[in-house]
C-alpha cells in the first residue's frame, strides 16, 4: 500500500480494495467531495522515463489502464483548485482512488494567463504580475476599467475631457504601456492614449498588470508594461442570467444585462448595455460642460466550445459611444452661438482563440482578431437664440479609421519539467487614416519569438526569451529588392529564486522597444502657421529594463494570509520619439529620435487577509528623468503615491465595506519643446457598503445585490495645475479637472 | 424580508426603467441680445481663408476691402525713407541683409547660414527687417547702404525665383531706386523706381507682377485701423522663446490714431470720456493686434479674450472705446471679427 506524496497542497487520499485487473479508476473531487470538472491527468510511472497522459470526463473520472506505481499529476481545468501530485505506489484491491484537490486561495496566489500558454498561479510565473479579480472590480461599484485602475498604485489615470483617460505605468506614458483584451492589442490611440473608460468592467473576469517589459512575446508598445483584460468565459454548467443597474449623483445611469448558458461542451454568453452620462457641470453659468454628456453602447457574444484535448472560442464586441463637446457662448452683441462637436467612437472586435492539447507534454495556444476602429467628429455652430446649426467647413470634421488584423501563435510545454519552453509567432497588420494623416501605407510585422524556462536547481529557475521581427515601415531593410525591414532584436532574461516556500525573489533585463506609430511616421498638418510632418525614417524607441522584486506570500491556516511585496525597477529609453522644431523660421515640426527618458522607482506593497477582513497598503516612488534632445539639459523630479484599501465582511448580515484610498504626490511631466508642467498634490478616497438579500420567486431564491457608495468623499474637483495646456497662441489654464466631485451612487445586480 | 426583498426588486426595475430612459438634454434657447444704446456694430468680413484685408474709418464710420497679399515690399511715403516687407504672406516670408558682400557674391551658399528677419510693428525702424538702410545726404535726398538682401518670397513652387536678391540705390525728390534679380543670378536683371504717393503711406512694390500694385484703397487719412494678416514673434508659453507666426489682427493708421489697450481694472461700461482723456496712448501699429482673440487646442476654436478693450483717438480728437466680440459670422466661420465702439462724448 502506497502513501500519497504532496509536493503541491495538502492532498486527502482515500484507498479502496484492490480489483482483480491492474487498472485503476481515478476519481478527483475537492474537499467537498464535489466534482471539480476536466482534469488533464499525467501518469509518470516510477522509473521509466515515459509519461502518459488521460483526460477525465466532465464528472472528473478517469480510468487508467494497466497501473503501475506512478507519480500521477492532476491539473484541473478550472482554475479554482491548484494542480497537485499524488504517489500512487500499489493499485487499491477495488481498482479505484479518490484524489481530494485543494481550493487555490485567489487571494493570495491568483492566476495569470499574460505571457503564456496556459493559466498558472502568479507565485509561479517569473515577472511580476498584478492581478485584480472579478470581486474586487465589483466590491468598488466601478463601471469601467479606468475607475478601477485609479485605486491600484503604481498607476496613474488622469482625464481629458474629449480624448478620455490616460494611463501612466512605472513613469512611463500612455504610448509605452501595452492594452490588450484576451491577449488582443487594443487599437484607437488617441495621442497615444487608449482610452479605459470605453470598457465596461461587468464582462471582465479579471485584470493583469505585468509592470516592466513585455515585447519578446507581446512586441510593440510593451516597454513600461501591460494591462491584460480578461473576459469572464461560459463556464458554469446551465443558464444563468445577470442584470445590473447603476445611478450616481453626477449624472450617470447605467444599465446592462448578460446571460450565459453551457450544456455538454458548448458554452454560449451575450452581453448588452448602456451607459448615459448627462455631463456634469461645475459652472453652469458657461454653456461649456466640464464633464461631457456620454452615452455608451456596448453588446458581445461568446461561443465555447471545450472538448477533450482543446478548447476554441469564438468572441465579437461591439462599442459604441456618443460624447457631446459644447463650447461656451459667444455673444456678438446681435446674436448668441456657439460650437457643438459631436464625437462619435465605435469600435468592433472579433476574436478566435483555441487552445490545443497536442500531447502530455505540448500545448497551443492559437489566437487570431480582426479589430475595427472608427472615431468621427462632426461639428456644428449653433445659433443659441434660434436653435438653428449647421454643419461648420471641412477642416473641421475629421474621421479617424483604425484597422488591425493580428494572428499569435504560442506553442509551449505544459507542466513542470526541468526545462520548458515556449516559441511562437505574431504576425499584424494595421491601417490609420484621417484628415491630418496622409501617404500612409498599412504597417505589418510579423514575428517570431522563443523562450526556454531551465530549472538549474529545484528553487532556482531562469528564463531567456528573445524576439526576431520584421516590419515594411522602419529599421534596415532585409535586402535591396525586399519589402522587409528588420525590427530590433529583443532580448530579455528572467530568474526567479525561491528562498523558502513563500519567499520568492525575481529579477530580469530586458530590452524593449516601441515602434514608431502610424502617426508618427505619416502625420502631416501644413496650414499658414503649422507645418508638422510625420517621419518615415523614424527608428524604434529602444529600452533597457532592470527589475527585481522580492515577494513573500503565505496562506495561513484559518483563511488567514499576507502578502509582502517590494518591486525596484530602471527603465532607459533612447531613441524617444519627439516631435521636435527642426526649422525655426517655417515653423518646421517633425517627429524624430532624440530624446532619452529614464525612470526608476520603488513600488512596496503589504496585503493582509484576515477571515473577515482584508487591507492592502502599498507606495511609489518613482524618478523620471528627461532630456529633449542632445542639446538641452537633463531634468529630473520625483512623484510618488500612496494607497490603502480596506475591506471588511459581516456575515450574518451578509454586509461588506470598502475603504479605498489614494494619495498622488506631486506630479510632472514634460513637453516636446522642453518645457514642463506640474500638478499639485491631491486625494480621493471611496467608501462602499454592500449587501445581497435572497428573493424568494417561487421555488426559487434570486440574491440580489445592492452597493451605496460615495465616490471622491473630500470632494476633490479641480487642482492648481503649473504650465499645463500651455501651447503657442494660446492662453495656459492653471485648473485641471479632476473629478465632477463627491457623489453617491447605487448599483443593483440581479441573478437569475 | 419578502417586503424588503420587494422593495428592492422594485428598486432595481425603477433604476433599469431610468438608466434606459435616460437621454440628452435639449438646450434651452438664449433671449435675443440688446445692443446698448450708443454702442454700434460691424462685421469685418476679412474670409474664412483671410483673403480681404478691411479698412476703416471711425470718424466717418466707412471703410473698404481688398485682397490680401498682392505685394511683396513696401516704400514709405513719409519723410523718413524706409522699406517693409508683407510678412504675413507665409511662414517662411522674410530678408536677409549681407552688408559686406557685392551683389554677385549673395548666392545658395550664402543663405545656409543667413540671419532670417522680419518686421516687428512696433513703430521703431530699427525693428524693421531692412532696418534703416538709408543715409540722409540732403533735403530730400538719401543714399542707400551697399548692403545686399535677399527676399524669401517662402514658395516653394516659385522655383529658382523663391529667393529675390535686391540692392538698394537710393532715395531722390520722392523716388525709391532699386535694382533686383534672382539669387542665381550674378547682376541685377532690372532696376526700379518707386515714386512716393502722397496720398498713402507705403507705395507697393510685386516681385511676381515685376510692378507697383495698390494697396491702401483710401486716402491715408480717411482710415484708421486694417483688419489684416502679419507676422510677428510670438513667445512661446514656458519658454518665452520667440517664434515667427503668421497672425491675423488689427494694425493702426500711426499717423491719425492713437491707442490704449485698457483691462479689466474699468469696465468697458464704466469708461468715458473723462477717463479716457487720462489714459497714456501709443502709436505702434500692433498695439490693437491679434491677442484680444486666443486660441483655445481643446476646442480648436478662437475666443474672445474678455475684460479686454481699448480706447482710441483719433486725429481730429475724438475718443472711442472699442471692443471685440466675435471672430466668427453668424454662420460659425472663422475670419469674421466683429467689432463694437461707441463714441465717446
Amino acid at each position: 500500500m502506497g502513501l500519497p506524496l504532496a509536493i503541491f497542497g495538502q492532498p486527502k487520499f482515500v484507498e479502496k480494495r484492490a480489483a482483480s485487473d491492474s487498472s485503476l479508476q481515478l476519481n478527483i473531487v475537492n474537499s467537498q467531495g464535489q466534482v471539480v470538472g476536466l482534469c488533464q491527468v499525467t501518469v509518470h510511472p516510477l522509473g521509466n522515463p515515459q509519461s502518459y497522459w488521460f483526460q477525465t470526463d466532465s464528472l472528473s473520472q478517469v480510468r487508467i489502464p494497466h497501473m503501475l506505481p506512478s507519480e500521477i499529476e492532476v491539473v484541473p481545468q478550472n482554475l479554482a483548485y491548484l494542480n497537485q501530485l499524488f504517489t500512487v505506489e500499489t493499485v487499491p484491491a477495488e481498482g479505484e482512488i479518490t484524489l481530494t484537490l485543494t481550493k487555490r486561495d485567489e487571494r493570495i496566489d491568483p492566476i495569470s494567463i499574460t505571457g503564456a500558454v496556459n493559466p498558472q498561479a502568479i507565485s509561479k510565473t517569473l515577472y511580476s504580475v498584478e492581478v485584480i479579480s472579478s470581486k474586487k472590480i465589483a466590491a468598488m461599484g466601478a463601471q469601467s476599467v479606468d475607475a478601477v485602475l485609479q485605486n491600484q498604485s503604481n498607476i496613474n489615470i488622469t482625464q481629458d475631457a474629449v480624448l478620455g483617460s490616460r494611463v501612466q505605468l512605472q513613469g512611463m506614458s500612455g504610448a509605452d504601456v501595452k492594452i490588450l483584451i484576451d491577449g488582443v492589442p487594443m487599437i484607437g490611440r488617441l495621442n497615444g492614449n487608449i482610452d479605459l473608460s470605453q470598457i465596461p468592467t461587468h464582462q471582465i473576469d479579471r485584470i493583469e498588470i505585468v509592470e516592466g517589459p513585455m515585447s519578446v512575446i507581446y512586441g510593440s508598445d510593451a516597454i513600461g508594461g501591460l494591462i491584460n483584460i480578461i473576459s469572464k468565459k461560459p463556464d458554469q454548467p446551465g443558464l444563468h442570467l445577470d442584470a445590473h443597474a447603476y445611478g450616481n449623483s453626477v449624472g450617470w445611469r447605467n444599465f446592462d444585462a448578460s446571460g450565459q448558458w453551457r450544456y455538454k461542451n458548448w458554452g454560449i454568453s451575450g452581453f448588452a448595455g448602456r451607459q448615459f452620462s448627462y455631463g456634469y457641470d461645475m459652472d453652469p453659468s458657461t454653456r461649456l460642460i466640464d464633464w461631457r454628456p456620454k452615452t455608451k453602447i456596448f453588446s458581445g457574444a461568446q461561443l465555447q466550445y471545450r472538448a477533450d484535448k482543446a478548447e476554441h472560442q469564438w468572441k465579437v464586441q461591439h462599442f459604441y459611444e456618443k460624447l457631446t463637446d459644447r463650447s461656451n457662448a459667444e455673444s456678438n452683441l446681435t446674436s448668441v452661438g456657439g460650437y457643438t462637436n459631436y464625437y462619435y467612437t465605435e469600435r468592433l472586435d472579433f476574436s478566435h482563440n483555441s487552445l490545443i492539447h497536442l500531447g502530455p507534454n505540448c500545448d497551443l495556444n492559437w489566437q487570431n482578431s480582426a479589430n475595427f476602429y472608427n472615431r468621427d467628429k462632426v461639428s456644428y455652430w449653433r445659433n443659441l437664440v434660434t436653435g438653428k446649426q449647421n454643419l461648420t467647413g471641412p477642416e473641421d470634421q475629421d474621421t479617424t479609421l483604425n484597422r488591425q488584423l493580428n494572428s499569435r501563435a504560442i506553442l509551449g510545454s505544459r507542466g513542470s519539467h526541468r526545462l520548458n519552453w515556449l516559441t511562437g509567432y505574431e504576425a499584424n497588420a494595421e491601417t490609420l487614416s484621417s484628415h491630418r494623416i496622409k501617404g500612409l501605407s498599412p504597417l505589418y510585422s510579423i514575428a517570431l519569438f522563443a523562450s526556454a524556462e531551465w530549472h538549474i536547481r529545484s528553487w532556482w529557475q531562469i528564463r531567456p526569451s528573445a524576439r526576431w521581427a520584421l516590419n515594411n515601415q522602419f529599421g534596415r531593410a532585409l535586402s535591396s529588392e525586399s519589402p522587409w525591414n528588420i525590427s530590433p532584436f529583443i532580448p530579455s532574461i528572467q530568474s526567479k529564486w525561491q528562498i523558502s516556500p513563500h519567499l520568492t525573489l525575481r529579477g530580469s533585463a530586458a530590452k524593449a522597444f516601441r515602434a514608431p506609430s502610424l502617426k508618427e511616421l505619416y502625420f502631416l498638418f501644413v496650414d499658414i502657421n503649422h507645418n508638422i510632418h510625420g517621419n518615415t525614417q523614424l527608428q524604434p524607441e529602444l529600452s533597457d529594463n532592470y527589475t527585481a522584486t522580492i515577494e513573500y506570500r503565505h496562506s495561513f491556516a484559518s483563511g488567514l494570509g499576507a502578502v509582502f511585496k517590494t518591486n525596484w525597477f530602471y527603465n532607459n529609453v533612447d531613441n524617444r520619439i519627439e516631435l521636435a522644431l527642426l526649422d525655426q523660421r517655417y515653423n518646421y515640426y517633425q517627429y524624430i529620435n532624440i530624446g532619452k527618458l529614464q525612470t526608476q522607482g520603488l513600488t512596496p506593497q503589504f496585503e493582509y487577509y484576515g477571515a473577515n477582513w482584508s487591507t492592502k497598503l502599498s507606495g511609489t516612488w518613482v524618478r523620471s528623468q528627461i532630456q529633449i534632445d542632445t542639446s538641452s539639459q537633463q531634468q529630473g523630479w520625483n512623484s510618488v503615491q500612496a494607497v490603502w484599501n480596506l475591506e471588511y465582511n459581516w456575515p450574518s448580515p451578509d454586509i461588506s465595506a470598502n475603504v479605498y484610498t489614494k494619495f498622488n504626490g506631486q506630479q510632472r511631466g514634460f513637453y516636446s519643446n522642453g518645457s514642463t508642467y506640474s500638478i499639485e498634490q491631491f486625494s480621493m478616497v471611496d467608501v462602499v457598503l454592500a449587501k445581497t438579500w435572497q428573493w424568494q420567486a417561487g421555488q426559487q431564491l434570486i440574491p440580489i445585490s445592492v452597493q451605496l457608495g460615495c465616490n471622491n468623499a473630500l470632494g476633490v474637483r479641480r487642482i492648481g495645475a503649473v504650465g499645463l495646456f500651455s501651447t503657442p497662441h494660446n492662453t495656459a489654464s492653471q485648473n485641471l479637472n479632476i473629478s465632477p466631485g463627491r457623489s453617491l451612487f447605487l448599483a443593483l445586480k440581479v441573478t437569475l | 424580508m419578502k417586503r424588503t426583498s420587494l422593495f428592492i426588486f422594485w428598486s432595481f426595475l425603477s433604476l433599469v426603467s431610468w438608466s434606459l430612459t435616460a437621454c440628452e438634454k435639449e438646450e434651452p434657447l438664449y433671449p435675443q441680445p440688446q445692443v446698448p444704446a450708443g454702442l454700434q456694430t460691424r462685421e469685418f468680413a476679412m474670409g474664412e481663408n483671410y483673403e480681404n484685408q478691411i479698412w476703416f474709418h471711425f470718424g466717418s464710420q466707412t471703410g473698404s476691402s481688398n485682397a490680401f497679399g498682392l505685394w511683396d515690399i513696401a516704400f514709405a511715403c513719409d519723410s523718413k525713407p524706409h522699406l517693409i516687407i508683407n510678412g504675413g504672406k507665409n511662414q517662411a516670408f522674410s530678408l536677409a541683409s549681407f552688408p559686406n558682400l557685392e551683389y554677385g557674391q549673395v548666392d545658395q551658399d550664402q543663405l545656409t547660414n543667413a540671419n532670417w528677419a522680419i518686421d516687428v510693428l512696433n513703430g521703431n525702424q530699427d525693428s524693421l527687417a531692412f532696418g534703416d538702410p538709408f543715409q540722409y545726404e540732403s533735403p530730400g535726398h538719401y543714399s542707400a547702404q551697399s548692403a545686399v538682401y535677399v527676399l524669401d518670397r517662402g514658395d516653394d513652387s516659385l522655383g529658382t525665383q523663391r529667393y529675390i536678391k535686391i540692392q538698394l540705390t537710393g532715395y531722390r525728390a520722392g523716388v525709391y531706386s532699386f535694382r533686383w534679380g534672382y539669387l542665381q543670378e550674378t547682376t541685377p536683371r532690372f532696376t526700379t523706381y518707386m515714386k512716393v504717393n502722397e496720398e498713402k503711406n507705403y507705395v507697393y512694390y510685386s516681385f511676381a507682377k515685376k510692378n507697383d500694385v495698390q494697396n491702401e484703397p483710401l486716402h491715408k487719412s480717411a482710415w484708421d485701423i486694417v483688419f489684416t494678416t502679419y507676422k510677428e514673434p510670438v513667445p512661446e508659453p514656458g519658454t518665452g522663446i520667440l517664434y515667427p507666426y503668421v497672425l491675423r489682427g488689427v494694425l493702426i493708421n500711426p499717423t491719425h490714431l492713437q491707442v490704449c489697450e485698457v483691462g479689466p481694472e474699468t469696465p468697458f461700461e464704466a469708461m468715458n470720456l473723462d477717463k479716457a482723456k487720462s489714459l497714456n496712448f501709443s502709436r505702434k501699429l500692433n498695439e490693437i493686434g491679434y491677442d484680444w482673440k486666443a486660441y483655445d487646442q481643446g476646442t480648436n476654436q478662437y475666443t474672445i479674450v474678455p475684460n479686454k478693450y481699448f480706447v482710441i483717438r483719433d486725429v481730429t480728437g475724438n475718443y472711442f472705446k472699442i471692443k471685440f466680440v466675435s471672430f466668427y459670422n453668424d454662420q460659425g466661420i472663422k475670419g469674421f471679427p466683429k467689432m463694437a465702439w461707441e463714441y465717446l462724448k
